[in-house]
This record gives C-alpha cells, structure tokens and sequence, in this order.
C-alpha cells in the first residue's frame, strides 16, 4: 500500500521549533508546546537539534499494550491514531512507547500525533526540509543519494577498474 | 472596561526582590501594554516608573527588568525578540539589549510578560521560572563557570532538557561593564547587562513553561503571518542576502561603501576583508540554526579544520562581531576571527565593545602612547591574534592591571588612562560604535549621537536609505544625497519610530520593514483597534522615543551627551572609496538641530510638554518631567 511516512532530517533542522507551534497551534488554537506532538531537543553549545515525533510503528507497541483496544491504524494514512470514545486514559501506551513520542496533554488526556489525516501542519512549518513526509516508496532514496555522491567524489578516476567493482 | 482581553499577553508582571528572597506578582498593566504595546515600551514605562533617579547601575538598587513582547511566542515569523532593560553600566543610561534566542518565549509559556528584579542576593543565586511559580537556586557551584558549562549545569541539575536558560559568564561575575548575557546561544549583547546582573549576585534565570500565548484575531493572524513569510522575508529581494549568507553578508556593502570600521575606525575599507567575509563563512559552515519561531535561520555555525585554531567550533560570526573583532582589530583569518568569537561568547563579553576597547588600545600602543610597561608585555600590534585571544581571556577575568583598565569600556579606560587617549576613543555616551561607520554616511552619525542607548545602529539604519539611495526600514520617499547633511534627519527619525514600535513588538530588526504589515500584526495580535491605522502604530513607536528621553534626560542627559567622537569630524579615512571624508561639524550640527526640531524636542534635547501631549503619553510620565 502506497502511503506516506514524516522524515527527519537533522543536518536541516536549525531549531526554530516552529513545527511544534505549528503542531499545537492546529490541535488546540493557542501557541506554546504542552500540547504539540511532536517535540524539538536542542543542543546549543554545538548546534545540534533533533526533532522526535512519532514513527507509527509497524507493529505498534502503544497498540499491543492497549488493553481496551483504542489504538488502531488509519488505512488512509497509516497513522497511528487513539480512539478518544475507547479511550480510557490508562496511560500503557505512553511506557510502552520506546520514543517518549505518546504524552498527557494539558487538558491531562493521552495525545500523539496523528499525521494531520494526511497533511502534517509541522511539515509545512518546516522551511528548510529538515521534515518531510514523502511517500514510503522514496524513503531512504535521497539518504542513499548523498552517500553515493560522497562515493564518487573519492573514487580516483584512474584506479577505476572496467568491472567498475570497488569495496564499499 | 469592556469584556475585552487582549491577545499576545499573559498579563503578569512578576517583582523579584533578591535581597529578600521574595517575589510579588501583579497584573500587567493594561494601560501601558495598549500605549507602548510590550517589550521595550512597556520595559520603558516600569523602569521610569519604578527606578529612582540617579542609581548606580551596579548597585543593588538598579532594576534589572527582562520584558517580553506581544508576538514572542506566537507563530509570527522571526519575532522571538525581547529585551533586557535596565540602566547601563557603560553609559549610566537608558540600556534595552535585545536577544533572541529561546527563552523569552519560555518565559511567556511560563506565564509572566515580564520580570522585574531588583536588590542583590547575599550568594550566587539562580532563578528558576516554573509555571508561574519562582524559586531562588544557589548558584555558588556555577559561579566561575563559562556559559555552555552554566547552561548545561543547569538542565542537569533541573533535569529537564528542556528548561532554557539565560545565564552571564566570567565577564559578568567580575563586573566587566561589557558583559552580557547568553540566551541560548544568543546574546544580549551590548551595554553590560551581564555586569548588572553579576552585581546582583545573580547567575542565571532557568525557565520552563507548559502554558499558552493567544491571539486576539488568529484568522487574521494567519493571514498576515503567511504574507510576512513571502513578502517580507523568502521572496523579498531586501532580504534575500541576509538569509543566504547571515548578518556577515553586510561586509560586502560597507567594504564597498567605505563604512568598515578598520583599525579602531582610522579608515572604512579593509583589504584583508575577503578572509571573513561571507564566502569565507560560508567555506567552513558547518550549520544553520535559528533562534525560537524563526523560519530564516540566519546563524551560522562553523567549525575550524585546520591551521593555529583547528578545532573551534562556534556560532558566528555576525557581521559586527567580524568587523569589531576582525577588521577593526586588523584580523583577517576566519580562524583567528572565530576563536575570538568563541572566547567572547562563552565568557560573556560584548564583541562589539569588546573590539572597540582592544582597537583603541592597540591604536595606542602603535602610537607610543602606552608600551609593553603598560600593557605587561604584550606587543599589541594590529593583526596580532594570539595577543587578542590572550586579553579577551584576560579581560573577562580582570587578570592584569592592563586588562582591569580595559574592561572598564573605553570612555573609563581613557579617562583613568589620561595622555591624551581619549582623542583616539570611538564611543557615544560610552557605548563603543559599532560596524557603519558615519564618515561614509554622514546620517548614522546622527543616528549614533541620539540614539537612546549610545552609539548603537539599531535604532535607525540610515546608512541602507543613503548609499544605496532607495526608501525602505521604514523611510518615506524623500530625494536622498549620500554626502549631504540635507534630509537626513527626517530618516533618521522616520526609522526610529518603525524600530522602537517594531522592537516593542518583538519583530527581528532582520527582516519585515513594512510599516502597514507590523502595524496590521500588532492589531490581529492584540486586538488591539487602533492599529488598523498604521500611523497609530508609528505613533506608539514616537512615544516609545519620547518615553525613553525622558528617562534619560532624568538621569541627565542633554544635547551635550548627543555628540560623536572627536575622530569622525576630524581624522580622515586614510584609504578606501570614502578616502580623505570627515564627518564636518557643521553638517552634524545642522542634522542634530533638525533633529530636535522634528521631535519637539527643545535645544537642550528634552521633550517639550506639548509633544509629550501629542504623541499621548500616559498622565505617570509627567511627574517625572522636571522640566
């Protein structure tokens, strides 16, 4: 099934944070952070930002600890998303979670993210591509691209062999 | 009143008393919010209200007042900015030092618009800003350490990565009247709010916030915040350097244009400059990052590979740090320049001043105006790196009797130091010049002169309308001659206006120069119905000039305060395209008075009562108008 997957991209993130205003701004219609979905660590003796958010785990560990059967995942997307009527704020899921990307909201019941039902606002937020949410099909693509780039430039055009078989 | 509650505040102002370990909270006073929107106006309006005159800005008297803005904390692109108020130790008047960073977002999060320190802990103390609730930390196992050290001390000992941290260095434990204070990585750098605050006892303000910021109109909101994203910012041609490159990509222009202080200021062009400019930056770019809600991202992070200072891995540098501690100390190699950098900011030290008082020093020792005996053996020449990365050091930690002199800032160290030096001083009221430098646009010397915190270029940028002779940073269309002293002194305050409203705002003076777009922001964040009218908003920021004048005409200020340093009317640029300019008198003379005319302010420099009733001050002000 074709979907789409949020990516992270570290060495493009620059640690505006505004796809956590963005994330808490379109789930609840105020600025700040307790209720975003996603969350910005940053180190600023180096410059290093990571942005952690929710991988929607295939299989889910927030789902399998569910006792009540309130996680499921949204064929449309492939998101994995709570059913507040299910609900019954047990909390399994945020220790079964081995990203900390489940949290209590302020109005103290369990969030995560629920890719926007197809268009995460923290990705339009995102003004460099350090997110981005790209079909599963072309997931690793550009990674991969990078390297091999990386490759060629050390390759020694005169050592080339015609079998063109180099160690990686 | 009306139902009615404002957007963009969170209506607390918290009165911290470090003698007494304790702390009061008050409701943010609405009145003064809706005159002087937030931030500096409002920081403005509580200093005047709450200092009395005449302290000494190192005394446990003076007021250390860190305010926020109405758009911090809201999506509003690059608009993370807020002061630090207080009066300064350089100048001993008016001081807003403004940063970026992260934690004056935080601090709203965390449910104060402002707060308001003031006595002096009796140990090194720390803040920690919880939700509303504040409690005072002992510091005395922080005290001495650097600011990265400090910062992640303090995450550690909170546990929680997530606090952010204001904090000052080396620099301001030990009263060095530059220092400043580290906000995540950026600084409020000039003017020594980091003595002020060492002088408190005070080591660092740790917050974390769970809470909300609203605005009053989001609909509009939104709107207006897409359109500052693209006209304002990533498709306005204006700007389109400045996100490239960062603040370094000025160098181009003012190397061009003559106005690159070189060699504390003896001439404006700098031909070892192609060594830090921005391509040169850019070749050792490790990183962007941006300060708290910015989409422009205009620092750079940048790592050393090789040479004497392999290895330093800094944030910088900004343009004025790579003029000040680059050409003005006659330094052209980017890894001199980012160790310098490096040193500063984790020690606490203003670069700008920092450059100006190494450069007026050197320019000494070139002369023979002081020697080795003075300087305890260093042979401060221009272009001498390792004796510069030895005094930063040096300075921040008041280690010799030559570098105590020079942490005093130039006006004291010429003062003590005598012989003639302050012929060779680049100061205004005390506050060292920064990188534009006015014999190559005659306008910046009178924005420098009536600048209400000293010689500083961001209360007006002139220099933009006069060489490049377009009408933008908030200038109207006026026919404009670089060497002219006819028509300056209408841009200069034309410019002062946008600025001081845009600053109160929170608004990055980096990008978004239309006055009509932040007056329209300010209106959809607060609510607030007046600034549909983009003149009220030029108003507020007329009243936030006005307002600060007479602060600091009541701590003593005059006309006679409103003077450049002897060397731009007198010594002309040896070299470069502005070669043999001054800045003559007589043209800085016939701008000031224009000046002070345009104002309504006297010929002394005071507002009068009539403009004070014009631009519609609050009834406070006028028990402290004495004149």
């Amino acid at each position: 099934m074709a979907y789409k997957v949020l990516v992270f991209d570290s060495s493009k993130c620059t640690g505006c944070e505004l796809c956590v205003l963005a994330c808490n701004y379109v789930k609840t219609g105020v600025f700040g952070t307790r209720d975003a979905r996603i969350r910005v660590f940053s180190w600023r003796d180096t410059g290093d930002f990571i942005v952690l958010g929710c991988y929607h785990c295939d299989p889910a560990p927030c789902m399998e600890a569910c006792g009540v059967d309130a996680i499921y995942r949204d064929p449309k997307t492939g998101a994995v998303k709570i059913n507040t009527d299910k609900c019954i704020n047990c909390k399994a899921c945020v220790y079964a979670c081995p990203y900390g990307a489940i949290t209590i909201g302020s109005n103290g019941k369990v969030i995560k993210c629920d890719l926007c039902d197809g268009d995460p606002a923290c990705v339009k937020a995102c003004q460099y591509g350090a997110l981005r949410f790209e079909e599963v099909s072309k997931v690793g693509v550009d990674f991969a691209l990078q390297y091999a780039q990386t490759l060629k430039t050390k390759t020694d055009i005169s050592k080339r062999t015609w079998s063109g078989i180099r160690p990686v | 009143m009306v139902n009615f509650m404002p957007g963009g505040y969170v209506g607390r102002v918290a009165f911290i008393d470090l003698s007494k370990k304790k702390y009061h909270v008050e409701p943010l006073n609405m009145n003064w919010a809706r005159l002087y929107i937030g931030g500096k106006g409002v920081g403005a309006r509580y200093l005047l209200e709450y200092l009395p005159p005449g302290v000494d800005p190192l005394s446990p008297d003076n007021l250390l007042i860190v305010m926020t803005c109405p758009a911090n904390g809201t999506m509003a692109p690059a608009s993370p900015k807020y002061p630090v108020i207080t009066k300064s130790p350089l100048t001993g008047f008016w001081l807003d030092t403004h940063s970026g960073g992260a934690t004056g977002v935080e601090l709203k999060y965390a449910g104060f618009d402002g707060i308001i320190i003031n006595g002096k802990a009796d140990k090194p103390t720390y803040l920690y800003i919880e939700d509303g609730k504040i409690e005072f930390r002992s510091a005395e196992h922080l005290w001495g350490m650097r600011v990265s050290e400090a910062r992640k001390a303090i995450k550690e000992e909170l546990g929680d990565p997530q606090v952010k941290v204001m904090t000052i260095g080396p620099a301001g434990e030990r009263l060095v009247r530059f220092a400043n204070i580290d906000s995540e990585g950026r600084q409020h750098g000039r003017g020594g709010a980091g003595a002020v605050m060492g002088s408190k006892n005070l080591k660092a303000i740790a917050v974390r916030g769970s809470g909300t910021v609203e605005v009053a109109l989001p609909k509009e909101f939104e709107k207006i915040i897409e359109e500052m994203r693209e006209k304002d910012i990533f498709k306005n041609p204006e700007a389109e350097f400045g996100i490239k490159w960062g603040s370094i990509s000025l160098g181009w222009f003012t190397n061009e244009a003559g106005a690159l202080p070189t060699r504390n200021f003896q001439t404006g062009h700098f031909e070892l400059w192609s060594g830090i400019d921005a391509i040169a930056v850019s070749k050792v770019r490790v990183k962007r990052a941006a300060c708290r809600q910015c989409p422009i991202g205009c620092h750079n992070w940048i790592y050393i590979p090789s040479g004497k200072y392999a290895g330093t891995l800094t944030e910088g540098p900004e343009y004025e740090t790579a003029s000040l501690l680059g050409s003005n100390l006659g330094i052209g190699d980017i890894g001199a320049l980012a160790k310098l950098n490096y040193l500063a900011d984790e020690l606490g030290l203003d670069t700008i001043s920092l450059g100006g008082v190494l450069g007026w020093a050197t320019e000494l020792y070139e002369r023979g105006i002081i020697s080795k005996e003075d300087t305890g053996g260093l042979e401060l020449r221009f272009g001498n790196d390792e004796a510069y990365v030895y005094l930063v050091e040096a300075i921040a930690y008041r280690k010799s009797p030559f570098a105590d002199l020079l942490a005093e800032g130039t006006k004291r160290a010429c003062e003590k130091l005598g012989r003639d030096s302050c012929r060779y001083a680049v100061h205004v009221k005390g506050l060292e010049l920064p990188a534009y430098d006015p014999r190559a646009a005659p306008a910046m010397g009178l924005s420098y002169a009536v600048a209400d915190r000293g010689g500083d270029h961001l209360r007006s940028w002139p220099i933009g309308p006069e060489v490049l002779g377009r009408y933008w940073l908030g200038a109207k269309p006026i026919p404009i001659e670089r060497f002219s002293p006819e028509n300056k002194a209408i841009i200069v305050v034309q410019q002062e206006h946008q600025y001081a409203a845009k600053f109160a705002l929170g608004v990055c003076d980096f990008c978004c120069w239309d006055n009509e777009r932040l007056s329209l922001l300010t209106w959809a964040v607060t609510g607030f119905e007046e600034f549909k009218d983009v003149r009220n908003f030029e108003l507020a920021g007329e009243r936030i000039v006005n307002l600060i004048r007479v602060f600091n005409v009541r701590e003593g200020m005059t006309s006679d305060h409103d003077v450049l340093p002897p060397r731009i009317h007198e010594d002309p640029h040896v070299s470069g395209p502005t070669k043999g300019r001054v800045l003559p008198r007589e043209w800085f003379e016939k701008m000031k008075k224009e000046y002070y005319q345009i104002r309504g302010w006297d010929e002394r420099g005071r507002p009068t009562k009539e403009t004070l009733k014009r631009v519609n001050v609050d009834e406070g002000v006028f028990k402290h108008v004495g004149w």
